[in-house]
């Protein structure tokens, strides 16, 4: 087993995911290769940096709030959107990609969810009206 | 999902589908997997229901990674530079990396959740953490 066939196994060798002859053989070669040595010692530091990462902790009422819509019957929305609905976000995401382009100003992401402050009378503002936002 | 108040949205989904379709479940893997995998599934809907939304608007998503210049002087840089790097990562990379490091699953538990196979699972391994290693330049600390 050559040098890139072993670095291409460095990954699932750390993970202990391979049979008892290829770990054997990559053992074997990390005992001779600097190289390999090191490239292992980093997966190892990215791995414990991952690790160290904050996690979001869930607010206090996640779990009452799960619950209590789970008890009101409130149905998790179904996978994918209605052709109606995927039809009208399309128009007022392309008119106002359109009106962009003319004002001159920068759309920050693909969510139209997170645009709440769009003008009375503007497709947007009647779009968040007929979807009850 | 990009910020806390959408993934709070998305597991309070992800829990009531649980709850909802608790009778779907097969006893023969763990309770965990099941979970994960709505949850994938569900987030890879709400990623490509945004990127759909817009045909000019950059979504993000699984497209090439591009090196940025990491200033990890110090742990809390190297922090945000390293979440910057995952962020940037396509989907399937980032998922396969966290169920693995984070929550320690086997590759076929991971394979089970992202719908693919065993060996597809160590590729996405291996090159979320190359990416990782390669845009961190090699400043983990270690040297």
């Amino acid at each position: 087993m050559d040098h890139d066939e072993v670095r291409a196994n460095l990954s699932a060798y750390r993970d202990g995911e391979l049979n008892e002859r290829l770990r054997e053989q990559i053992a074997l070669h990390v005992r001779a290769c600097g190289a390999c040595r090191e490239e292992l010692r980093e997966f190892d530091r990215i791995d414990s940096l991952v690790r160290e990462l904050p996690e979001i902790i869930a607010p206090e009422n996640f779990t009452s709030e799960v619950i209590a819509k789970a008890r009101a019957g409130f149905a998790p929305r179904p996978y994918g959107l209605s052709l109606p609905r995927r039809v009208l976000e399309r128009f007022v995401c392309l008119a106002d990609s359109v009106f962009a382009l003319f004002a001159g100003y920068e759309i920050q992401d693909g969510t139209l969810d997170e645009f709440g402050d769009f003008p009375p009378l503007s497709l947007g503002y009647a779009y968040f009206q007929l979807i009850g936002r | 999902m990009g910020d806390r108040y959408s993934a709070e949205d998305l597991a309070q989904e992800v829990f009531l589908r649980v709850y909802s379709s608790a009778a779907e479940f097969q006893p023969r893997g763990k309770v965990s997997t099941w979970i994960f995998k709505i949850a994938y599934n569900l987030s890879l809907n709400e990623i490509s229901r945004r990127k759909r939304l817009c045909l000019f608007a950059d979504a993000g998503g699984d497209k090439e990674v591009e090196p940025i210049a990491p200033n990890p002087s110090a742990g809390e840089e190297l922090r945000e530079t390293l979440m910057d790097i995952i962020r940037r990562l396509p989907e399937k990379q980032k998922a396969a990396l966290l169920l693995r490091v984070n929550e320690e699953l086997s590759y076929s538990e991971i394979g089970n959740i992202l719908s693919t196979s065993v060996s597809s699972v160590e590729s996405l391994v291996f090159r979320a953490r190359e990416n990782l290693r390669k845009m961190l330049g090699g400043k983990t600390g270690g040297q």
